[in-house]
């Protein structure tokens, strides 16, 4: 029997060209994030708000990834953004390559922001680096205070943490508490915003996270 | 399945296509934090060797803890799935060490 070493990680292509990404959007001054969650947290709601919060003050762009449809580029599209869809037409997860076709159709030397939506995943995404500056996990109160706990790569690798629905904590069997205990104990260096796409609640501190960075 | 594409792009770069009938085992580092269900990638694996001079490979999977050193004791602790905090003086202000690992280690050929 012969053997070869090979001591190669298996995403390697995908970790080279994410690094070409976040060469390039440096350069260009842009800041971006990378938006996961479960499907139905909200993620394409908490945009729209955060674009109609942002849009008059900083150059915002968007990439949408979804296993199927451009309904979500169409949400974001009616704001009055650039928008790209991605279809993964069955993938779970965007990927860098995804990504550098996505930034070729978009004009990053006018933006100062992106914002990648990721398809709706709390597993895959943790592994596939796109070229972002941080991961931002949503979780809505219906989904449990525990999910950090269940999905721990998820929230030690992201930086902030939206709790988004709030107001629907007085239906819900959810003790917030509770959940940013969980989430902490995951990964303490998380910045956590409460959220509500209904009411607006939070909106205003989360747009100042983005404007802070941006102008970092 | 894109885990599994990957690895065979990668063992197609370092095996000549005359030797890949002779390739018995793949040797993979999973680290626990990786997010790989093995019996998924195992699956995955043989669908897409099935039928192809590869069909005799096995991916062989090595599972890597979770380990972390402290930064206030310098402490290092082999982790449970989910559980981020010194074992020593119970910190959690922890570098991981291992566990994301996702790597092939090497290739064994039949002669």
């Amino acid at each position: 029997m012969s053997v070869i070493t090979i001591e190669r990680k298996v995403l390697e292509k995908n970790d080279e060209i994410a690094n070409i990404n976040r060469t390039l959007l440096k350069e260009n001054r842009v800041f971006t994030f990378n938006l996961v969650s479960s499907p139905g947290s909200g993620k394409t709601s908490i945009l729209e708000h955060t674009v109609d919060h942002l849009k008059d003050k900083i150059k915002l762009g968007v990439i949408e990834g979804d296993v199927q449809t451009d309904l979500d580029a169409q949400r974001i599209a009616r704001h009055g953004v650039p928008v790209v869809q991605i279809v993964t037409r069955g993938g779970c997860h965007l990927d860098a390559p995804l990504i550098r076709d996505a930034i070729n159709k978009l004009d990053i030397r006018n933006l100062d922001v992106l914002v990648i939506e990721n398809v709706g995943n709390l597993v895959c995404p943790a592994n596939y680096d796109l070229g972002e500056e941080v991961k931002v996990v949503v979780i809505s109160t219906t989904e449990g205070d525990d999910k950090p706990l269940k999905y721990p790569a998820m929230f030690r690798n992201a930086s902030v943490l939206i709790i988004n629905k709030i107001d629907l904590l007085p239906y819900v069997n959810c003790n917030i508490q509770e959940l940013i205990k969980n989430a902490l104990q995951i990964n303490p260096k998380l910045e956590i915003f409460e959220t509500s796409c209904t009411s607006g609640a939070g909106i205003e501190s989360w747009c100042g996270w983005i404007i802070n960075r941006a102008s970092k | 399945m894109s885990v599994a594409k990957n690895i065979l792009d990668i063992v197609h770069e370092h095996i000549r296509p005359e030797d890949e009938t002779k390739v018995s085992s793949i040797i993979l580092k999973v680290g626990e934090l990786s997010g790989i269900v093995n019996e998924s990638l195992e699956f995955c694996f043989s669908t897409l060797v099935h039928n192809t001079p590869l069909n005799k490979a096995k991916l062989i999977i090595q599972t890597i803890p979770i380990s972390a050193v402290c930064n206030s004791c310098n402490q290092i602790s082999q982790l449970e799935y989910g559980v981020f905090f010194c074992e020593k003086c119970h910190s959690s202000d922890i570098k991981l060490i291992s566990g994301n690992e996702l790597q092939i280690e090497q290739i064994e050929l039949e002669d």
